[in-house]
C-alpha cells in the first residue's frame, strides 16, 4: 500500500509539471501582446523599455519559462494586476470553495449513490422512472438557470445576487452577511471556514475510528444517515469549542444556497452511474447466492450488489472530477458566492491575467488531490488496483 | 484399394470445360471417394454441380479442409449472396443460369496476385453486399436502440431543433419582416408596452427591448449546432485514434497516452472555453466547438475509449487476424476501429451537450457580447430585469433557458440509447 501511494504520489507530481508547462504556454497564446504593451498606455517607448527589463519581459521565451517554474514551486505565484499578492487572494477565496465543493461532492456523492441503489433495484415502479427523469432533468439543465431558479425559490421571488457581487478590483468579497457580528470580531469569513472545515474533517475521521471498531466488535452495522447526523452534530460542537459557532452559522445562512444547488446539480450524474453499475452487477451469481442463502433484500442489495458496483463510479468519479469542480465555479459566479470562480470572472473581466492563469493552476491542482484521495479509497476498496501494473490503471 | 488414378483430376478439368458436366462429377466424387480430404477436387466440385446449396456445400467442404483458401472463402461469400437473391425472388444470379460454364483454374496455376485481387465480384455485386451487410447491422442496432423509449424521445428533440434550424432562414425570407424580428435590432412598433406576454402575434412574446423571442431562439439553433456538432466530431476522431494507438501499440506509447490524458482531464474545458472567447471575441463556433473537442477528446474521451479497446484487442479475433498476416494499419482500420465506433458515438453525444453549455457561458458572464446565443439571451433577462426593475421577464427567461435543458437532454437520452448499442453486456437484461 505505503509503495502504491509513493508511486501515485510521484506520477502525480510529473502530471503537474506537465500542466505546468502545458498552461504556461497557452496563456502565452492567449495573451495579447505582454503586459507592458496592454497596460503601460501611457508610456513612451523608452519607458517600456526600461518596464519591459524590471518585469523581465526582455528574457527569452524558455528563460522566463524556468524562473517561474521555479517561483511556483516556491509558492510565489506573483502579484496580480493590482499589486496584491496572488497568494493572498487565494488565500482568500479557496476556503469558500472547497467549504462547496468537499461538502457538496460527499452529499451529492452519498445521495446519488443511494437514489441510484434503490431506483435499480426496483427498476420498474413508478417512483423509481420519477427519480431518473428528475436526475435526468436537473443534471442537463444550464448551470445558471438552475442557480437562478434555486435563489428564485429560497429567498421567494428575491435578488439574484443574494450572497454577494461580482466585487470591484480588489476582488469579491462577502455581501450577505450579517455586518454587526462581524465587526466585532477580527476574523475574516475564510478563517473561519478554515476552521469550520477542520473541525469537520477531524471530527469525521475521528468518527469513522469510532465506527469500524464499534463495527468490528459488535459485527452490526451503524446506519448511513444517523453516521451522517453524528458527524454534523460533532462538527458543530467543534464550532462551539472553538467559539466561531455564531460565525459559522452566519456562514452557513448564505452558503448553503451555492450547496444546494451544487448537489441538485451533480447528484444526478452520479446516480445515473450508479444504476448502470449496479444493472451489470444485480442478475450475477454472487448476488443470486446471497438471495438463496436467505438473506433480507436489503442487505442483499447493500452489502453484496452495491459495494461491488461502487468501483466502476469511482473510476467514472476521476474523470467527471474537473466537470464538478467547474461546476461549482459556474455556480459561484451566478450566485456570487466569493470563491474561486467569483473571483475568475472577476479577473476576466478586468483582463487580470496572472489571477487567472493561477487559477487555473489552482483548479487543476485541487482536481488532482481529489484524485490521489479517490485513488486512494479505490485502492481500499479493491486490493487488485494495489497490485495492479501501473499500465492499467484505468480499465 | 485400387490406387487413384493420377490423370483423374486432370481429365475432371477437361470434362468441365467442354461442358460435360455429369462426367465431370462421376470423376470428381470417384476421386473424394478415394481421399476425402482431396481440397481441389472439393473445389472443382463445387462447379460442376448444378445445385446452388450443393454447391455452397462443396465450397464449404474445401473451407473446412483449408480455411485458408482465398479463393473458395471469396466463392463461398459470392454463392451465398446468390443465396440470397434467389431467396428473395430475384434472379440476378448469372452464374446458376445456363451458358458458358465460368473458367476455373488449376491451382498450380494460381498466382498469389489471383488470390487477393480477384474477388469474383463485379463492382456493383461488391456494393451491394456492403450495402446489404451495412443495412443488416444498422437494422440489428436500431432494433436495440429503440427498446428504450427515452432514447426515441432524444432523437425526437434533436429532429425538432434541427427543423428549427432550418425554419428560421425560409420564415426571415418570407414571413417575418426584417425590421420586426431581426434578433439584434428587432423591435416591434405596434405592441406596447413591452415586454409583452405569449400571443398570436407573438408566440413566445417579446424581450424587454420588443425583440420576438422567438425569432431569437431560432436565430441561435444553427450557431449551437455547429458548436456542438463541431465539437462532437472533434472528440470522436481524437479520442479514437488516440485510444487505437494506445491499445495497439501498449507498453510506452500506451503509458505516455494515458498520462497525457491525465493531464488533459486536469484542464475545465468550459473554463478554458470562456477565456478564449473572453481574449478573442471575433472567434467563429467552429473554432471554439474545435477547441472543446480536442481538449475533452484528448482527456476523458481518450480514458473511456481506450480502456474499451483494450478489452478488444485482448479478443482472440485480433490475434488471428495478427496470424492472418494483417498489417497495423489494416487491423487498426479494418478490425479495431468498427468495435469502438459505436463508443465514439457515445462520446459524441456527450461532447454535444458539454459544448453547447460551456459556448452558453461565454455569453451568460456577458463577458463577450459579439456571440449571440441562447445564453445571451438568459444574460439579457436578467441585466434588463436589474436595470429596469420590473421583474424578472419569464417569457425570455424560460424559453431560453428550456431550449438549453431540452437540447441536452435530447443529446444526453440519445447517449443512453447508444450505450445500449456499445456495451452488449447490457443487452442481456
Amino acid at each position: 500500500m505505503t509503495r502504491y501511494l509513493i508511486r501515485q504520489f510521484t506520477i502525480s507530481l510529473i502530471k503537474l509539471f506537465v500542466f505546468l508547462t502545458f498552461m504556461f504556454f497557452f496563456i502565452q497564446i492567449v495573451m495579447p501582446g505582454d503586459f507592458v504593451d496592454q497596460f503601460a498606455m501611457g508610456c513612451d517607448a523608452a519607458c517600456r523599455e526600461e518596464m519591459r527589463v524590471q518585469l523581465g519581459l526582455d528574457l527569452p521565451l524558455w528563460n522566463r519559462y524556468f524562473h517561474w517554474l521555479g517561483q511556483v514551486v516556491r509558492l510565489d505565484f506573483g502579484e496580480s494586476m493590482f499589486g496584491e499578492p496572488i497568494l493572498d487572494i487565494f488565500k482568500r477565496v479557496i476556503p469558500p470553495t472547497l467549504l462547496v465543493f468537499v461538502i457538496g461532492t460527499v452529499l451529492a456523492f452519498m445521495i446519488g449513490l443511494w437514489l441510484g441503489k434503490v431506483t435499480s433495484w426496483r427498476e420498474r415502479g413508478i417512483g423509481s422512472r420519477l427519480i431518473t427523469l428528475g436526475g435526468l432533468v436537473l443534471f442537463t439543465s444550464f448551470p445558471p438557470w438552475l442557480t437562478y431558479l434555486v435563489t428564485y425559490l429560497v429567498t421567494k421571488g428575491g435578488v439574484f445576487q443574494v450572497v454577494g457581487g461580482r466585487g470591484g478590483l480588489r476582488g469579491p468579497n462577502f455581501t450577505g452577511l450579517d455586518r454587526l457580528l462581524w465587526q466585532k470580531v477580527e476574523l475574516s469569513p475564510s478563517e473561519v471556514i478554515i476552521t469550520m472545515m477542520i473541525c469537520v474533517v477531524i471530527s469525521a475521521l475521528f468518527l469513522f475510528l469510532l465506527k469500524f471498531i464499534y463495527e468490528r466488535l459488535t459485527k452490526s452495522k451503524v446506519p448511513t444517515l444517523m453516521f451522517v447526523f453524528l458527524i454534523g452534530l460533532w462538527a458543530v460542537s467543534g464550532w462551539q469549542m472553538w467559539g466561531i459557532d455564531d460565525l459559522a452559522f452566519d456562514i452557513m445562512t448564505i452558503a448553503y444556497i451555492p450547496m444546494v444547488t451544487y448537489i441538485l446539480l451533480a447528484f444526478g450524474e452520479f446516480m445515473l452511474i450508479m444504476q448502470a453499475s449496479m444493472r451489470d452487477v444485480k442478475n450475477s451469481e454472487y448476488v443470486q447466492i446471497a438471495r438463496a442463502k436467505g438473506l433480507p433484500e436489503s442487505t442483499v442489495r447493500d452489502q453484496h450488489a452495491a459495494r461491488n458496483a461502487l468501483l466502476p463510479v469511482l473510476s467514472r468519479l476521476v474523470i467527471s472530477l474537473p466537470y464538478l469542480i467547474t461546476g461549482v465555479v459556474i455556480i459561484e459566479s451566478s450566485v456570487g458566492w466569493p470563491g474561486l470562480g467569483t473571483n475568475l470572472w472577476n479577473a476576466l473581466y478586468w483582463q487580470n491575467m496572472p489571477v487567472v492563469m493561477n487559477t487555473l493552476l489552482i483548479v487543476g491542482i485541487i482536481s488532482l488531490g481529489a484524485r490521489l484521495i479517490i485513488d486512494v479509497i479505490a485502492a481500499y476498496l479493491d486490493p487488485r488496483i494495489r497490485y495492479q501494473d501501473f499500465q492499467t490503471n484505468h480499465t | 484399394m485400387d490406387p487413384i488414378p493420377s490423370n483423374h483430376l486432370e481429365k475432371a478439368y477437361n470434362y468441365y470445360r467442354n461442358g460435360q458436366l455429369s462426367r465431370a462429377s462421376q470423376l470428381l466424387v470417384e476421386l473424394i471417394k478415394h481421399d476425402p480430404g482431396h481440397e481441389e477436387a472439393w473445389y472443382l466440385l463445387s462447379y460442376v454441380l448444378k445445385d446452388l446449396d450443393r454447391q455452397i456445400y462443396a465450397v464449404q467442404r474445401v473451407l473446412r479442409i483449408n480455411p485458408l483458401n482465398q479463393k473458395a472463402s471469396i466463392r463461398l461469400r459470392k454463392l451465398s449472396v446468390l443465396r440470397e437473391e434467389e431467396d428473395a425472388g430475384e434472379t440476378l444470379s448469372s452464374e446458376t443460369a445456363e451458358g458458358s460454364p465460368p473458367q476455373v483454374t488449376r491451382y498450380t496455376e494460381w498466382t498469389r496476385d489471383q488470390q487477393i485481387t480477384d474477388h469474383g465480384f463485379s463492382h456493383t455485386q461488391r456494393l451491394k453486399f456492403r450495402a446489404h451487410n451495412f443495412w443488416r447491422r444498422f437494422k440489428m442496432n436500431w432494433n436495440i436502440f429503440a427498446q428504450s423509449r427515452l432514447a426515441i424521445l432524444g432523437l425526437i428533440l434533436v429532429f425538432i431543433f434541427g427543423l428549427l434550424t432550418i425554419a428560421y432562414p425560409i420564415l426571415r425570407n418570407t414571413v417575418w419582416a426584417s425590421s420586426v424580428y431581426d434578433p439584434i435590432t428587432g423591435f416591434d412598433m405596434k405592441v406596447f408596452p413591452h415586454p409583452v406576454p405569449p400571443g398570436s402575434r407573438h408566440l413566445l412574446g417579446t424581450d424587454t427591448l420588443g425583440r420576438d423571442v422567438l425569432s431569437r431562439l431560432l436565430a441561435a439553433t444553427p450557431h449551437t449546432f455547429v458548436i456542438g456538432l463541431t465539437a462532437a466530431v472533434a472528440t470522436a476522431i481524437v479520442g479514437t485514434l488516440l485510444s487505437m494507438a494506445a491499445a495497439y501499440f501498449q507498453g510506452n506509447v500506451d503509458t505516455a497516452i494515458t498520462n497525457l490524458a491525465d493531464v488533459f482531464i486536469m484542464l475545465p474545458a468550459p473554463v478554458m472555453m470562456v477565456i478564449i472567447g473572453t481574449r478573442f471575441r471575433e472567434i467563429s463556433p467552429f473554432v471554439l466547438g474545435l477547441f472543446y473537442g480536442v481538449l475533452t477528446g484528448a482527456g476523458g474521451t481518450t480514458l473511456v475509449m481506450r480502456a474499451q479497446a483494450i478489452q478488444i484487442v485482448s479478443k482472440p479475433f485480433m490475434e488471428a487476424a495478427q496470424i492472418a498476416g494483417g498489417g497495423g494499419r489494416h487491423i487498426i482500420f479494418k478490425h479495431l476501429l468498427p468495435s469502438l465506433l459505436p463508443l465514439a458515438a457515445l462520446q459524441m453525444m456527450v461532447a454535444v451537450t458539454g459544448a453547447v453549455v460551456a459556448d452558453g457561458f461565454i455569453s451568460f458572464f456577458g463577458i463577450t457580447r459579439t456571440i449571440s446565443n441562447w445564453g445571451t439571451i438568459i444574460y439579457d433577462a436578467f441585466i434588463y430585469a436589474g436595470i429596469s426593475g420590473t421583474g424578472v421577464p419569464w417569457y425570455s427567461l424560460v424559453p431560453a433557458a428550456m431550449c438549453f435543458s431540452l437540447f441536452a437532454l435530447g443529446f444526453y437520452l440519445i447517449s443512453r440509447g447508444l450505450h445500449r448499442v456499445a456495451s452488449p453486456e447490457l443487452r442481456r437484461r
